[in-house]
């Protein structure tokens, strides 16, 4: 149990680091092309033990948001959109839920649970956080078209890594 | 205390995530140039228009406070006008005994008839706001009528159109007055009659009061003159005049108080006498 807390703890630091350092600054641009952004750090929401209280959960996708929100200086975006994709992903659990039912105390990682739950359960979520993000940082729906490109590529290029990051490190992490 | 620490387990993640997400809009408005103007220019498009409305409705249901004042208001300055003709040509003469000869009471009209030979209108003021019997009751466009029986809170009025209402009238710049009654059936034409055929009236001249009654003040306005003939083997006109004032739709009027009524009737009574 407490192993599992550490193991969330310095995933969730690790990840926001590397968010916040290293993919920030990766943008694929092809002259006006601009709607690749790569986010990872909703993963950390994604593998918090299932059992996690559900208040907890929501608040730690807010901090993680701030932090995030801390590299990109766009105060509370990320926040709002982490917090609304914590609260989804209590749903997603029931909708997705295997006919054997989950082990409670574990994470629900590729491992577990199976590439096939794994991708279509991440995939969900970070859809519904992409959308919610673009859209907030737009703040109109009068872009629809640029909230939904950046949606779809940012989607794409994200969800690649996710699944690279989630086969790489098979072993629960 | 229990039910609520009860909502809150129960509803407690829903309630969370409904602060936080305000806590990050907030956030947002306030920190993000761009997403602040954006969310001002939105609320001044939607709120504005919901603002106007809503004073728009404050303003309806404040009309009736509005319309006393008003009505006050206007009582107080035909005091200045009919009292105080030219105030400003006259040379100003300081005497103690100046009196106010006519004060205004404004009063609601609660009830009336138009449509009989005989109408009544009822006044909302009595004998509490200052009205008395066979006072002059006149609109802000023209006069009304004359004030038969009042009570505590309320009074009668003859109307000009009433069949025994007579008004002594006469014509804006002429000598000439006669009595105005009402024969048509259209509560806007009033007749005037007894003015002699060599009167030299036209079509379009405005018919005042005469003040030759101690009931209303002299000049003021009651309508024009829209025909006229001379009956057969009569020596006098009859002069058909348009209303100013459609008695139909009017809502208030003024109760004239002539201080100085007491005085003259009493001066005529001993002549007669």
């Amino acid at each position: 149990m407490n192993s599992l807390v550490t193991k969330s703890v310095i995933r969730a630091v690790l990840l926001i680091l590397l968010q916040g350092l290293v993919f920030r600054r990766i943008a694929f641009q092809m002259g006006d092309f601009a709607f690749i952004h790569l986010f990872i750090y909703p993963i950390i929401i994604l593998l918090l033990p299932i059992r996690t209280p559900k208040i907890l959960q929501i608040t730690i996708a807010f901090v993680v948001g701030l932090s995030i929100d801390a590299f990109y200086s766009s105060y509370g975006i990320h926040a709002s959109a982490l917090v609304f994709t914590a609260y989804i992903r209590n749903f997603i659990i029931k909708l997705l839920e295997p006919y054997s039912g989950y082990n409670v105390d574990e994470s629900p990682t590729l491992s577990k649970l199976g590439f096939s739950w794994f991708l279509s359960f991440a995939s969900i979520l970070f859809f519904i956080h992409l959308f919610f993000y673009f859209s907030v940082e737009a703040f109109s729906f009068v872009f629809f078209f640029e909230i939904l490109m950046n949606t779809i590529f940012s989607f794409i290029a994200s969800i690649l890594i996710v699944m690279l990051y989630q086969l790489i490190f098979r072993s629960d992490y | 205390m229990k039910n609520i620490l009860l909502i809150f387990i129960k509803y407690g993640t829903h309630l969370l995530f409904i602060v936080f997400q305000i806590v990050c809009f907030t956030l947002i408005i306030n920190s993000n140039k761009v997403h602040g103007d954006i969310y001002d220019n939105t609320k001044s498009i939607y709120f504005e228009n919901f603002n106007d409305r809503v004073d728009q409705l404050s303003d309806y249901l404040k009309l009736d406070e509005q319309n006393d004042s008003l009505v006050k208001e206007n009582a107080k300055l035909m005091d200045i006008i009919i009292n105080h003709p030219s105030t400003s040509i006259k040379d100003t003469i300081s005497d103690s005994l100046l009196l106010q000869q006519y004060a205004f009471i404004p009063a609601e009209i609660c009830n009336k008839t138009i449509h009989l030979r005989n109408n009544y209108f009822t006044l909302c003021a009595g004998r509490v706001d200052g009205a008395k019997p066979m006072m002059g009751v006149i609109s802000a466009e023209g006069i009304v009528g004359i004030t038969t029986r009042v009570s505590d809170h309320y009074s009668q009025v003859i109307p000009l159109l009433h069949s025994q209402s007579r008004i002594s009238a006469s014509i804006r710049g002429l000598d000439f007055f006669g009595n105005l009654v009402w024969k048509e059936s259209s509560p806007r034409i009033m007749t005037l009659e007894a003015v002699p055929k060599h009167a030299p009236i036209s079509i379009g001249d405005i018919v005042v009061t005469s003040g030759y009654s101690s009931i209303f003040p002299k000049d003021l306005p009651i309508g024009t003159i829209v025909n006229f003939e001379i009956a057969k083997g009569s020596s006098n006109y009859v002069i058909d005049v348009e209303l100013f004032n459609d008695l139909n739709n009017l809502s208030y009027a003024y109760l004239v108080n002539n201080r100085l009524k007491e005085e003259q009737l009493n001066l005529e009574n001993d002549i007669n006498e």
